[in-house]
């Protein structure tokens, strides 16, 4: 039978090789189609300690890029200035959440048994980081469909927390499968599933009251706020709502 | 480059050596592979941990308190530690040599510190979100903190245990440990400054009013009269 080609299709690489990484800008984000295609490969490079600076630069950027696209069609719902916060915010708040559980991951992690050295673990982090923000570049232009079409605030509020619900799942599989390649790798301990668990959760509560802290990314408003409040005081208005129709 | 950046580059690359590098002792410390490092090093590592967490702690108030608090954490670690350090040993000593006593109890503190240091910076941005004089974000700020030294505690516990293999004097070391360090830091308060001034250190005069344990009888007692 003879073969059928399809013109002008290159072909989808085969393996990935982290060298590729430091040829530029945007050879960089080659490492969103590793994070996709070549797990194996990324988790045999973080066990050998293989150009983790330049995962970790281009973990870094793609996570930038991402989130502020993301960011932007959050402040689409209020055309203007607003766009340019919330696309300077949303980074600061993914990137910021990071950042700030980073020493608990290495600490508690340290203390658990892995193997894992400070390197490393700062690799796995924006791993997360950068797996959240492709989900939301992936999710992006169903948000702003709705966003510009149907949206009330209501409505985009829910919208925005599944995307970002989604985000955190993939990005929990993916340190998982992470994780069992680095414990194959290695033979050691990497991260101890129920502790990933636990971590993530840690990383969901810091990152919804980072964004609570620079709210508004929906209405129109300043860039931050300036007050002090825990992200459960959304959830006030609901209460006294159910409160007084008792 | 300004002489300042390369200072700070330079704490960040010294920071981040002490950190990574399998020789270093906080790696050790973590990694339960502490038992040849001597108790002075064990003592300044919590030292310098508990710092940090004090830090978080004070940054509720912010200003001075920051300071203050990160001066009293360490202070409160370790001056329960010598103060109850007797007593711990005696109770050991048919186990252990006196520097095996001071290097297990000294690991135990210091773990509980690295612990809480790892926790300082979420501690921190969460003492920083809480809303100023606010009776639910301040009893949410002491829930984080106080579940926060219960993490660290039983860390220290569990390494404790591993290093005197007895649960019966692990149990009771531990039992004397916090019986001080209660009240000790009862005699250190303000640790949060509820009331949002950083200008008291140490008011001794006004700590030095009764104790601890008498403080909880008399919640007791109003809670039950």
């Amino acid at each position: 039978m003879a073969e059928i080609t399809v013109p002008f299709a290159s072909p989808a690489p085969q393996h990935f090789d982290s060298d590729v990484l430091r040829g530029g800008l945007l050879s960089r984000l080659a490492v969103v189609g590793a994070l996709l295609r070549f797990r194996s490969t990324i988790g045999s490079d973080i066990a050998r300690e293989r150009n983790l600076g330049d995962y970790f630069c281009s973990l870094f950027l793609a996570t930038l890029l991402f989130t502020a696209g993301y960011g932007a069609v959050l402040g689409m719902y209020q055309p203007g200035i607003q766009i340019l916060y919330a696309g300077l915010k949303l980074p600061v708040v993914v990137l910021g959440t990071a950042m700030l559980c980073i020493p608990t991951f290495y600490v508690f992690n340290s203390i658990l048994g892995s193997t894992l050295n400070f390197r490393q673990t700062v690799s796995l982090v924006f791993l997360m980081t950068a797996a959240v923000a492709t989900i939301l570049a992936a999710f992006a232009p169903i948000a702003w469909f709705f966003t510009v079409s149907a949206g009330t605030e209501g409505f985009l509020i829910v919208l925005h927390f599944a995307v970002f619900a989604i985000a955190l799942l993939y990005a929990e599989r993916l340190l998982a499968a992470i994780r069992e390649l680095l414990h194959a790798i290695t033979g050691g301990t990497s991260v101890p599933r129920t502790f990933l668990t636990l971590w993530l959760v840690l990383v969901s509560a810091v990152g919804t009251q980072m964004a609570w802290n620079f709210r508004p990314f929906l209405s129109e408003g300043p860039f931050v706020t300036g007050t002090r409040s825990l992200c459960v005081e959304a959830l006030r208005p609901a209460i006294d709502g159910v409160e007084s129709k008792r | 480059m300004t002489p300042a950046w390369n200072v700070i580059k330079y704490f960040v690359m010294q920071s981040a050596i002490a950190v990574q590098s399998p020789h270093s002792a906080l790696f050790a410390l973590l990694r339960g592979r502490a038992a040849a490092l001597p108790a002075p090093l064990l003592l300044l590592l919590a030292a310098a941990c508990s710092a940090a967490f004090g830090a978080a702690v004070g940054s509720y108030t912010g200003g001075m308190q920051v300071f203050y608090a990160a001066v009293k954490m360490p202070l409160y670690f370790l001056s329960t530690l010598g103060i109850s350090f007797a007593a711990l040993h005696v109770l050991a000593a048919s186990r252990l040599p006196a520097g095996e006593s001071l290097r297990a109890a000294s690991e135990a503190v210091a773990l509980t510190a690295a612990a809480l240091g790892g926790l300082a910076p979420v501690v921190a941005f969460v003492s920083f979100s809480c809303r100023r004089q606010d009776q639910a974000s301040y009893a949410f700020l002491i829930l984080v903190l106080t579940s926060s030294v219960a993490i660290g505690g039983i860390a220290g516990v569990a390494r404790l245990h591993a290093r005197l293999a007895s649960p019966m004097l692990t149990a009771t070391w531990v039992v004397i440990y916090q019986f001080t360090g209660a009240q000790m830091a009862w005699l250190l308060k303000p640790w949060v400054s509820y009331t949002f001034k950083a200008d008291r250190f140490l008011p001794l005069k006004e700590n030095l009013h009764g104790n601890f344990y008498e403080s909880i009888f008399r919640v007791l007692q109003n809670l039950f009269s």
